[in-house]
């Protein structure tokens, strides 16, 4: 008889959660178009076909084409891989940076606790975007200096919740038990206390990457991302401004792209917090 | 048990008939308590026993309505002859709080952290006996002397986080004596106690019962507490009511295997060092997995066949100095009198 | 209160030391700081322990008896070294624990062990049981202190540990969550013994467990007392447990020492006030 539940087990269980499964289906979605998109497009997304431009849907374009006849449903595949990107990097750098800061503050405590917390504090005094508008205004608009600008405000962001979970965690007497075994403050981190706050971390991870998109479309909204010739979500609203009155749904579909992948991902992590959190704290 | 009626023509304060209980868990509804019944007179004490997932916390709160979404009562719950299962939610709440009031284990995860202790115990006066603010205050302040608060002026204005454990026990004592009660559930409310704090609040929990003519359900873990507490005890093993007495005639004689099993596990200041205790072989049975017949089956030492086929009925154990049905021994075993009830 | 004088001359009998002194706890004082009320006020102090003194002999087991406040939870993690007294020393085997390089006293933890309150809280969630369990031996998987033990010596080693507790080999392949309250403190008390310890600090160690679990557990912990000669730093509100399982008593009140002796000498008859209190309150006992 097997002692702990199979991946099977794990996913029927996470499946049968409404927000997870509803979440997981937008996001696998969204990973689908960018995969895909990497070899296959229905039209090279360089295609300029002025005779057709603006064009309304059809069965040769599926979401119709923009002001310079580029397939608009090859546009968002192709977005997609950009969004992606900014998602996973700009989360990367805020749990790459942030997890362990946060953790150091949690096992150090006393000052180091106190100037990490400060430094996190004075960071989140600075509005994000404005601080990325700053950003590129110096290093020059881009997709790297925008995803950078991203990531760092992600840093205080982990570097806090981090930390507040692991204090709950420190707080617990199998952390006594380890010490009383003669473990390191870093052996415990590491095999006790970062277990142990996984769960509120992934959950973090996909709000913040959520965020981190709607982040990247602004940026890119107000031409600072994405540059062309790559396609960009955020980019395509602000191309669809002019067009309002002649092709309405230019600004339409992307919009809707943006807003299901951020709904997708909220609704995700909604569910991983449902699913992750009571089962670890069931104690009895 | 039901036969109380001929000498007592009004009705008994509390009266509790086959209570069962279901609740909603992963694997559908699952039932928790399996039959309780009993009657609690005006003034009268009683203690329900138990260990981990016998059910007594479950019948405190059925009796309260309390119990979680998705959880079904069958049976009767009478308070003051009014059946508390055809209420609905409204018509509890008109109840709980003025007419029956129920003291928790934990007093500050019981206290509301945000308000001061006066507006928490003002907060049944208002909504019951529709006071005014500045009566309520003064009615809290009354309240809390009666407690024996000490300082209770200076206090009213105290957190709950501002006083110790003891202190706000004695909080929620007077919150729920405030519209004066007909009957009081006290569930393991000194449990987080030290045990010179426990004696002081128990006591004056029994002072101001008998001072109000309540009745007191008071549910523990703790035998020795029982026996200074209450005047009959109930010992509930598996959902249901496994034996029932007199207190001291339960310390007397115990019928039952587990009642037997349980007093001999106590470790006690006589005993000699070393001396290995008496356990009860085998586990509590999962909630899941309740047998079909009496729960203590798998670790009564003297099953037979009959006891696994239906859940046994209970038998009266005769006792000479039986004056009042009240005072009745009653144990949910057939085969009692051939254990040779232990001392 | 005056410094007791050492539990070598209590009651006039002197004990004569064949049984060497396992542990020494000299005159340790504990003090915590408060945080600040303001910025600009000082911060103040509790002082956890006062002037804490006793000598418990290998072999034997001593109780420790106070309410919450006392100072026993405290005295218990000085005596495990899992923190430094404010004042005083704690000599375990001759060494002072305290002033040991880390590795000596990495070494020396081997010896002595604890096992906790909370069961649910003792052992981590998301660590199978053999981890728990075998993660006193940590140190030397590494060949730290010497012997080198591969990682099927560790499992052996855990299943060991497990039987000797009444649980089943099998079970290191199952989470805590898998276990009731007594297993899991079973649990807790083989990763205790894993390293053959002489001393085992228990705080309050059947507190949260129902009486008939209490029951095995405190029968278990006698049952291997007597089969590996463990002494037993015993912590507890509960008089009826310590006299059960204690030789020597010591008794808590706001961090100071108010009596100390025998066990059968002090439950009986009692001399301070106290103590007095504290068997009085004991319910059930004036029947």
């Amino acid at each position: 008889m097997k002692a702990e539940q199979t991946f099977t087990q794990h996913a029927q269980r996470a499946f049968k959660h409404r927000s997870f499964a509803a979440g997981a289906v937008i996001v696998l979605l969204l990973v689908i178009s960018a995969a895909v998109s990497l070899f296959w497009t229905p039209y090279p997304v360089a295609d300029i076909d002025i005779p057709n431009k603006l064009a309304a849907a059809s069965a040769q374009h599926w979401f119709g084409t923009d002001s310079l006849g580029r397939d608009i449903a090859s546009l968002l595949l192709v977005g997609s891989q950009n969004s992606l990107l900014v998602g996973f990097i700009a989360v990367g750098i805020g749990v790459g940076l942030g997890v362990p800061l946060g953790l150091w503050a949690s096992a150090q405590r006393g000052w180091v606790e106190e100037v990490v917390m400060r430094a996190a504090d004075f960071t989140f005094a600075f509005p994000a975007l404005l601080s990325a508008i700053l950003l590129t205004a110096i290093y020059g608009p881009g997709l790297v200096v925008s995803i950078t600008a991203i990531g760092i405000f992600n840093i205080p962001v982990f570097a806090r919740i981090t930390r507040a979970a692991a204090n709950a965690v420190w707080s617990r007497d199998f952390t006594l038990a380890a010490k009383a075994a003669g473990k390191s403050k870093w052996a415990i981190t590491w095999e006790h206390v970062l277990p142990n706050v996984a769960s509120v971390l992934i959950v973090q991870a996909t709000v913040q990457f959520a965020i981190a998109i709607l982040a990247e479309a602004a940026l890119s909204y107000l031409g600072l991302g994405t540059q062309p010739p790559n396609p960009s979500w955020g980019r395509m609203l602000n191309e669809a401004q002019s067009q309002m009155f002649q092709a309405p749904m230019l600004a339409v579909y992307p919009g809707i792209a943006i807003a299901l992948a951020v709904l997708g991902l909220n609704l995700m992590g909604d569910g991983l917090r449902d699913l992750l959190d009571p089962r670890l704290a069931r104690t009895r | 048990m039901s036969t109380h009626s001929a000498t007592h023509p009004t009705h008994p304060l509390l009266s509790i008939r086959n209570l069962r209980v279901a609740l909603p868990t992963s694997r559908g509804q699952v039932e928790a308590l399996r039959g309780v019944s009993f009657e609690m007179q005006r003034g009268q004490t009683l203690g329900l026993i138990g260990e981990s997932g016998c059910g007594k916390s479950l019948t405190a709160l059925a009796i309260m309505g309390l119990l979680p979404n998705g959880a079904t009562v069958s049976g009767s719950i009478a308070l003051n002859g009014t059946e508390l299962t055809a209420l609905d939610d409204d018509g509890l709440c008109k109840l709980r709080g003025a007419r029956m009031a129920m003291i928790f284990q934990e007093p500050m995860t019981a206290l509301n952290p945000l308000h001061p202790i006066w507006k928490q115990i003002a907060e049944p006066l208002q909504l019951h006996q529709v006071m005014d603010l500045v009566s309520a205050k003064a009615r809290a302040l009354e309240l809390l002397e009666r407690v024996q608060l000490p300082r209770a002026r200076e206090r009213l204005d105290n957190y709950p986080h501002q006083l110790s454990g003891g202190q706000r026990q004695r909080v929620m004592i007077s919150m729920a004596l405030a519209c004066k009660p007909d009957i009081l559930i006290a569930d393991e409310p000194t449990t987080a106690l030290d045990v010179t704090v426990q004696k002081e609040v128990l006591g004056l929990i029994r002072q101001l019962v008998a001072e109000d003519g309540m009745g007191l359900l008071l549910i523990s873990h703790d035998l020795g507490l029982m026996r200074d507490q209450v005047q009959r005890v109930m010992v509930m093993y598996g959902g249901t009511v496994v034996e029932s007495a007199p207190t001291e005639a339960l310390f007397g004689m115990r019928a039952h295997p587990y009642t037997q099993g349980l007093f001999a596990a106590r470790p006690q200041l006589g005993l000699k060092r070393g001396t290995r205790l008496q356990t009860i072989a085998g586990n509590v049975p999962d909630i899941f997995n309740w047998p079909s017949g009496c729960a203590f089956a798998d670790r009564c030492s003297y099953v037979k066949d009959s006891c696994r086929q239906a859940l046994p009925q209970l038998e009266l154990v005769p006792d000479a100095h039986k004056t009042r049905p009240d005072d009745s021994h009653w144990v949910r075993c057939p085969h009692w009198q051939k254990l040779g009830a232990s001392v | 209160m005056g410094a007791l004088p050492p539990l070598a001359k209590v009651g006039g009998i002197c004990m004569t030391r064949t049984a060497p002194i396992l542990l020494d706890v000299q005159q340790v004082s504990q003090r915590y700081a408060l945080p600040r009320p303001s910025v600009f006020a000082k911060a103040g102090h509790i002082q956890a322990l006062n002037n804490v003194s006793f000598q418990l002999m290998a072999g034997k087991s001593m109780g420790v008896v106070g309410e919450s406040g006392s100072g026993k939870s405290t005295l218990a993690r000085l005596v495990m070294a899992l923190e430094k007294p404010t004042q005083g020393q704690v000599i375990f085997k001759g060494q002072d624990l305290n002033a040991l390089p880390q590795a000596n006293l990495q070494a020396a933890r081997s010896d002595f062990q604890m096992v906790f309150q909370d069961p649910y809280g003792s052992l981590d969630p998301r660590q199978k049981v053999l981890r728990i369990v075998a993660e006193p031996l940590h140190s030397k998987l590494h060949g730290v202190s010497g012997q080198s033990l591969s990682a099927s010596d560790l499992k052996d080693l855990a299943a060991q540990a497990l039987s000797e507790v009444g649980l089943r080999p099998s079970d290191l392949d199952k989470y805590p969550h898998e276990f009731s309250g007594g297993q899991r403190q079973r649990i807790a008390i083989a990763r205790a013994l894993i390293t053959r310890p002489a001393l085992i600090v228990a705080d309050e160690p059947v507190s949260a467990l129902d009486v008939s679990v209490q029951a095995q557990v405190l029968n278990l912990m006698m049952d291997l007392q007597d089969r590996f000669g463990l002494s037993y730093l015993f912590v507890s509100h509960d008089l009826a447990v310590i006299n059960l399982m204690c030789d020597d008593v010591i008794v808590l009140q706001h961090g100071q020492v108010v009596e100390a002796g025998l066990a059968d000498d002090i439950f009986q008859r009692p001399q301070h006030p106290y103590t007095q209190t504290l068997l009085s309150a004991i319910p059930g006992l004036s029947h």
